[in-house]
């Protein structure tokens, strides 16, 4: 085993650190760096593209985008109208001759609900719906 | 791409315009070989590009000379790089010497690059730093946030102990010189 001094390592030392690599070969790895760092860049750009891709032309996507507009235009009308039951619609007949008001089934009606004061409303109803006689009619017996 | 990724990419774009033929020195003397060093460069600027502590990196050139360094000697010790005989700048014709001793000298300087992984981290780059880019401690100790007199104090020991290891590794061919 052999004895070795600093001054040796440090001339060892030395001769590497003059050696140095042709410069057509450094060229053309900073070149095949350069071309792999854009090349890389590109790639990546494209592998997100295809990713954007995939996720929009899938058919899985398809289905899910469609499901996802049915549900925000249910919401959409859910929150146009309140909730809970709908409240049927109001009908009101409204009587065209005052002999409508003063048929049996609506006197009956209107006895039913409020008496004899519901009929007497009725009949006012009826005598105001009624046009005044004509100036020049005659009743002939 | 996110604005941190495009950042990080122009900044590694940067770095291999201003310090890509240092870099690819560092490492070709770390590895002894030109193919070894092409490769090298390639994986240190990949690692770089996705790398999140290099956008924090003060001086983007001290992060990726030692994220070379730590590199070199990593594939070193996992490949076991050997010399593999002659290369062609050690045909006597360009370099002025016999084949014979550009050998031999190329051997010694991988018997020191061998045992350089055996110290640690702030001693090994250190030797690096100063023998082989040839800075001085000043600039060593700006580089490391270290007083320069701690790092000559570390250089020194860190030779002393390449000593020892080289003193029961060194197995010099019987025609040298």
């Amino acid at each position: 085993m052999s004895e070795i001094n600093e001054n040796e390592i440090k001339n060892r030392l030395k001769a590497l650190a003059n050696l140095k690599a042709r410069d057509e070969v450094v060229s053309d790895d900073l070149k095949r760096v350069k071309q792999t760092l854009t090349s890389r860049k590109v790639e990546q750009e494209t592998i997100r593209l295809n990713i954007r891709r995939i996720i929009f032309t899938g058919k899985t996507a398809k289905y899910a985008a469609a499901a996802a507009i049915i549900i925000a235009y249910s919401l959409f009308f859910m929150q146009q109208e309140p909730p809970g039951e709908m409240q049927p619609e109001k009908i009101t007949p409204t009587p065209r001759l005052s002999s409508d008001l003063t048929t049996l089934a609506t006197l009956t009606f209107a006895y039913r609900q409020g008496g004899m004061k519901m009929v007497d409303e009725i009949f006012d109803q009826a005598l105001m719906m009624a046009e005044p006689l004509p100036v020049n009619s005659s009743i002939h017996y | 791409m996110s604005e941190t990724e495009k950042d990080r990419q122009k900044k590694v774009l940067e770095l291999l315009d201003a310090s890509g033929r240092r870099l690819h020195g560092l490492l070709y003397r770390l590895t002894l070989s030109e193919d070894m060093a092409g490769d090298l460069m390639q994986e240190l600027f990949i690692r770089l590009s996705q790398s999140r502590g290099f956008d924090k990196a003060q001086n983007p050139f001290t992060y990726a000379r030692r994220a070379a360094i730590n590199l070199a000697f990593e594939k070193r010790k996992k490949s076991k790089v050997k010399l593999h005989g002659l290369d062609e700048d050690c045909l006597p014709e360009e370099q002025g010497a016999s084949a014979l001793r550009c050998m031999v000298q190329k051997e010694e300087m991988a018997q020191v690059l061998e045992v350089l992984p055996r110290l640690n981290r702030l001693a090994r780059e250190v030797i690096v730093m100063h023998y082989i880019e040839q800075a001085s401690y000043e600039e060593i100790g700006r580089r490391l946030g270290k007083k320069p007199q701690h790092i000559r104090s570390v250089s020194a020991k860190a030779l002393a102990r390449l000593r020892k290891l080289l003193s029961g590794t060194n197995h010099q061919p019987d025609s040298q010189e």
